[in-house]
């Protein structure tokens, strides 16, 4: 369990924000930070990661106290058995995919786990390339082994795959689902990506101006338990048209396209962009062998 | 699976199946407040008060608007649960002789109704 009780004045670009938050994780969960940019999220990750020093409160993960104020103690970032993806991967240039990877050793820690992530990320062939030779998400691929050398307990993903695109985010969405269950990780992921969250994570907290406004888990986050429609999927309005008395909605599901029909009264409510919930009863679809 | 009545403002009964049961989905207890929904397609009309058929959820109503599309046609339907939009083929439309104000039932089947807690 990971629990958190942060005070924290932030400057930014956008103004002061007085980050107040009380956050409690389980053991072995992969959960979501949703909000907007500004809102404290990133933040929240470097102070747990040991990065950012908070103003006062506290950080406990299982039974170690990581930071409390008051007695004093803060633990150096690598004394916490984090892992950290960020966003543009933050490979060094003049190093091999190998030597980034032996980089992150600990003094004295065994090698055997460098060859053993290579292997499971499918690096094996390109451990000798640089990282301007490689593709984004073959980069993405080396930060987050990278980030697993250390043997982490907690793994924080921040907007990982938000560079990406989205033949190769769909792929890394399923290879991070893998390495979360593989290393018995406990996995925070920041994206704004509503798909991707309902389909990564177990539960969602909702950060806005420095604290938690609304937290569930994902499914309940979303409405997506608010019918007993059982055939339903997330996306993003690609078009809207019209035919004849009704109006053609499609949506970007994953890597499909699909289409649904709607009334004017529904279409009128939709803008392309927006982030939709398809649902129909589970009596309706046919399902075929192919 | 269960079959859900649900009682209607209005006083009317409509019925849906759905795969969840009361131990699945707390919702369903007796007495619970649930939205209905169904999609504008799949509500059929008729002109026939009693037919025979096995279409489990029926409403009076009568005709207040009508948009004769060239494939399709859009009825909004005044009825005692509020106002329902049925989209039926205009060639249905036509061969029934549908005209406002007429009075019809709709029929909607069981296995068409979503509920929403």
């Amino acid at each position: 369990m990971i629990s958190l009780n942060l005070k924290k004045t932030l400057k930014s670009a956008g103004g002061k924000i007085d980050l107040n938050l009380q956050l409690t994780i389980e053991k072995g969960q992969f959960v979501t930070l949703f909000g907007e940019s500004g809102a404290g999220k990133t933040s929240t990750l470097r102070m747990l990661s040991g990065l950012l020093r908070p103003d006062s409160g506290t950080i406990k993960v299982g039974e170690t106290i990581w930071f409390d104020s008051h007695k004093n103690i803060d633990l150096k970032p690598q004394q916490r058995k984090v892992g950290y993806v960020f966003q543009d991967y933050a490979l060094f240039p003049n190093m091999s995919v190998r030597q980034n990877l032996e980089y992150a050793l600990q003094k004295n820690q065994d090698r055997t786990i460098i060859g053993e992530l290579l292997e499971f990320a499918e690096l094996g062939e390109l451990e000798q390339r640089k990282p301007e030779t490689l593709s984004g998400g073959q980069k993405q691929r080396v930060a987050l082994v990278r980030a697993l050398v250390q043997r982490p307990e907690i793994l924080i993903l921040d907007e990982p795959l938000s560079a990406l695109d989205l033949k190769m985010r769909i792929k890394l969405q399923e290879y991070l689902l893998q390495v979360h269950k593989k290393y018995n990780l406990t996995t925070i992921l920041v994206s704004h990506d509503i798909g991707e969250i309902v389909k990564l994570s177990d539960r969602v907290y909702e950060l806005q101006n420095g604290s938690v406004i609304k937290k569930g888990t994902t499914t309940d986050f979303f409405g997506l338990n608010k019918t007993s429609a059982k055939f339903r999927f997330s996306g993003e309005v690609l078009k809207i048209q019209r035919e004849d008395v009704l109006y053609v909605i499609s949506v970007l599901i994953g890597n499909d396209i699909i289409k649904v029909v709607a009334d004017r009264t529904e279409a009128n409510n939709f803008k392309i962009g927006d982030q939709v919930l398809v649902a129909s009863k589970a009596f309706n679809p046919i399902i075929q062998k192919i | 699976m269960s079959i859900v009545g649900v009682e209607v403002e209005s006083g009317e009964e409509l019925m849906s199946v759905v795969i969840d049961s009361p131990d699945t989905a707390p919702y369903l207890k007796k007495g619970n407040k649930v939205n209905v929904l169904f999609k504008e397609m799949e509500v059929a009309v008729t002109t026939q008060k009693e037919l025979d058929i096995s279409i489990e959820n029926r409403i009076a109503g009568s005709i207040s608007s009508m948009e004769e599309g060239v494939l399709l046609s859009r009825l909004v339907l005044e009825t005692k649960m509020g106002e329902v939009i049925a989209i039926i083929s205009t060639k249905s439309l036509r061969q029934m002789g549908l005209v406002e104000k007429m009075n019809v039932m709709i029929m909607v089947k069981l296995n068409e109704i979503i509920l929403a807690p």
